[in-house]
């Protein structure tokens, strides 16, 4: 790694919000290869190479050490690792991208408003059934982190890949952990998300490996963009 | 036999076998979700997954409890048939933050089932676990002994005011929620408000409840999908209200329960087992039977291994992450503190029925020792 790697989002509203961030600080990213090309340019910072990944992918090169610099989702990072703050730190919390995991019930169950309800929610239900009550995610390592932090015993995390809210209607799961923004998709789901059911408030961040290859010339020239966008930590 | 292991383990193994018992190759991959079910997800980071060709999701065996109490569910061909079976393999832990050592390392177990003998088969566990550390030159270990069965007999026999005696009986088998619930019991954690509706529901009959729960998700336009029933809801709403409610436990009551839970004994045996009997026979119940039982399997331990319970204690609630033990449990270190015990053992009755969904039963119980722990690694 010769140079600083610097990756942003590839594609959709993230990539955007990007653009409008780092145009705001004065900063134009010029794609090469057209629209669909992988790889772009920032203007008046020649050292950096860009390169355009999804969200997930600039995750997981960050928490390898694969790239210097990454803008992605808090969700992600976190999700994907245990040891996050041993291997990347947030340099800069963007503002967009926000959403909040949450832990959601259905809206009818007017005896649970918080995780000691729910924890004698699992625990009476495997009494009575033998079975351990479900909870739809793809959040499986926040979850399980969640509920051992607030005793939820009898639980089992089901894996799921898309349309978590749905999972209580279709019998799939009793609960859900899930993202949102506004909560439209889970009232419009009859589902209720638990007083202090909130596992992480995330917004895009941009974050610095500390696995990466950081050499002098690199730092140098992390610093002349972090003056550039006003983040003068380095 | 796995060749990798050396000769302390060569003798263990030899020492293990000779309690007798079929040697059995068991599954090493499982179900992912029937692990889960049954270890819960407390091992759920511990665990390495595959995917099946069918996108089945399987896991590593991370014991070799599970994968024995699977294969006699699928081979037994009646309830309580009795085998033993001695087995010996990799399993597979991914290890804690900090913790160094191997993701795989070799267990040696026995696991016997449909015993009629519940005392003599929790003995010659021990025995075959204790004879197999100290044929590895494992000398000096520490026991600690438990018994999963023991709050929820007492609690169950125990004369505990509503609704805190239903409230403590409902979760005597979950040591974190008999801890919450005790706490809830004893006043000591904050107590909550109560809405109207609850204070009403906890007043009415449990059908006049449900009516008035179901009036009140009709009116709110709310849903009630999946397995939660309009009655879980009501009962639970009632209780929950009437344990806010509730004149806390006696403080003998709650002092009692709260030593038994906590009794943790680094004296003498004998002393730590008349204790529980001492503390229940302050609730109402006759602990004798349970005292005699642990009596014979204490002499008969003393009989065939002198001096295997020269550093041992007894502790009321079982501390293993795997919570199926709900009978006698064991397990010996080279230190006191037990963080890495070189084998552990107990009786796991419910297992089987956990397994095969109720449809088989058998009585059972089993040890497994860690060769790589030998030597105070």
């Amino acid at each position: 790694m010769a140079s600083l790697i610097l990756a942003l989002p590839s594609k959709g509203r993230l990539k955007e919000q990007c653009e409008a961030w780092l145009a705001k600080k004065g900063l134009v990213l010029r794609q090469t290869g057209g629209e669909r090309g992988y790889s772009a340019t920032l203007d008046g910072f020649d050292d950096i190479q860009i390169r355009l990944a999804s969200a997930s992918e600039i995750g997981k090169a960050l928490l390898a050490g694969d790239i210097h610099l990454g803008i992605t989702g808090e969700d992600i990072v976190r999700e994907a690792a245990s040891d996050v703050d041993a291997r990347l730190s947030i340099e800069a919390r963007l503002g967009f991208g926000r959403a909040d995991v949450v832990v959601a019930v259905p809206n009818g169950w007017i005896d649970v408003e918080t995780m000691a309800d729910l924890a004698e929610v699992a625990t009476d239900m495997r009494r009575q059934t033998g079975r351990r009550f479900r909870i739809a995610t793809k959040f499986t390592r926040l979850t399980a982190q969640f509920m051992r932090d607030h005793h939820v015993a009898d639980h089992r995390i089901v894996d799921s890949a898309g349309a978590t809210e749905g999972a209580p209607a279709a019998g799939i799961a009793e609960a859900i952990v899930d993202i949102t923004t506004s909560g439209a998709t889970l009232t419009a789901n009859a589902l209720k998300i638990l007083d202090d059911g909130v596992i992480l408030k995330s917004e895009s961040c941009l974050m610095r490996s500390k696995l990466a290859d950081w050499t002098e010339a690199t730092n140098t020239t992390a610093a002349q963009l972090f003056k550039r966008l006003g983040l003068d930590r380095l | 036999m796995n060749q990798e292991t050396g000769p302390k383990m060569q003798a263990a193994w030899a020492a293990l076998k000779a309690r007798g018992g079929q040697e059995v190759a068991l599954p090493t991959l499982l179900p992912a979700a029937l692990v889960l079910e049954l270890a819960g997800e407390d091992v759920r980071p511990r665990l390495y997954f595959a995917s099946g060709p069918d996108g089945a999701e399987l896991c590593l065996r991370a014991d070799l409890t599970i994968p024995a109490a699977l294969n006699y569910v699928q081979n037994a061909t009646v309830d309580d048939e009795p085998v033993a079976w001695v087995c010996e393999g990799k399993v597979f832990r991914a290890p804690k933050a900090g913790e160094d050592r191997a993701p795989e390392f070799v267990q040696i177990g026995l696991e016997r089932f449909g015993d009629a003998d519940r005392i003599e088969a929790d003995v010659t566990v021990f025995l075959a676990a204790w004879e197999a550390c100290q044929a590895a030159d494992e000398h000096n270990l520490f026991v600690r002994l438990c018994d999963g069965g023991l709050l929820p007999t007492i609690i169950a026999k125990a004369d505990l005011p509503d609704p805190w005696g239903s409230a403590l009986g409902e979760v005597a088998s979950h040591k974190s929620a008999l801890k919450r619930v005790l706490a809830q019991a004893s006043g000591t954690a904050p107590s909550r408000q109560i809405s109207a509706l609850e204070r009403t529901i906890a007043e009415l009959d449990p059908e006049r409840a449900r009516s008035t729960v179901a009036e009140v998700l009709t009116l709110a336009n709310l849903s009630l999908p999946g397995n939660r029933q309009l009655s879980h809801v009501a009962d639970r709403l009632a209780a929950r209200a009437k344990r806010a409610i509730a004149k806390p436990l006696a403080p003998d009551l709650a002092e009692t329960l709260t030593k038994l839970i906590q009794l943790n004994s680094q004296g003498s045996l004998a002393a730590s087992l008349d204790e529980c009997v001492t503390l229940a026979g302050k609730l109402g119940v006759d602990l004798m039977d349970w005292r005699q039982a642990w009596t014979l399997r204490l002499d008969r331990i003393q009989q065939e291994a002198p001096g295997a319970l020269a550093h041992a204690h007894f502790e009321a609630l079982s501390p293993e992450a795997f919570d199926y033990y709900d009978g006698m449990a064991f397990d010996f270190a080279a230190d006191p503190s037990f963080a890495r015990p070189v084998a552990t053992g107990g009786r796991y009755d419910t297992l089987v029925g956990e397994i095969s969904s109720g449809t088989r039963q058998a009585r059972a119980v089993g040890c497994v020792i860690r060769p790589a722990r030998f030597g105070g690694r």
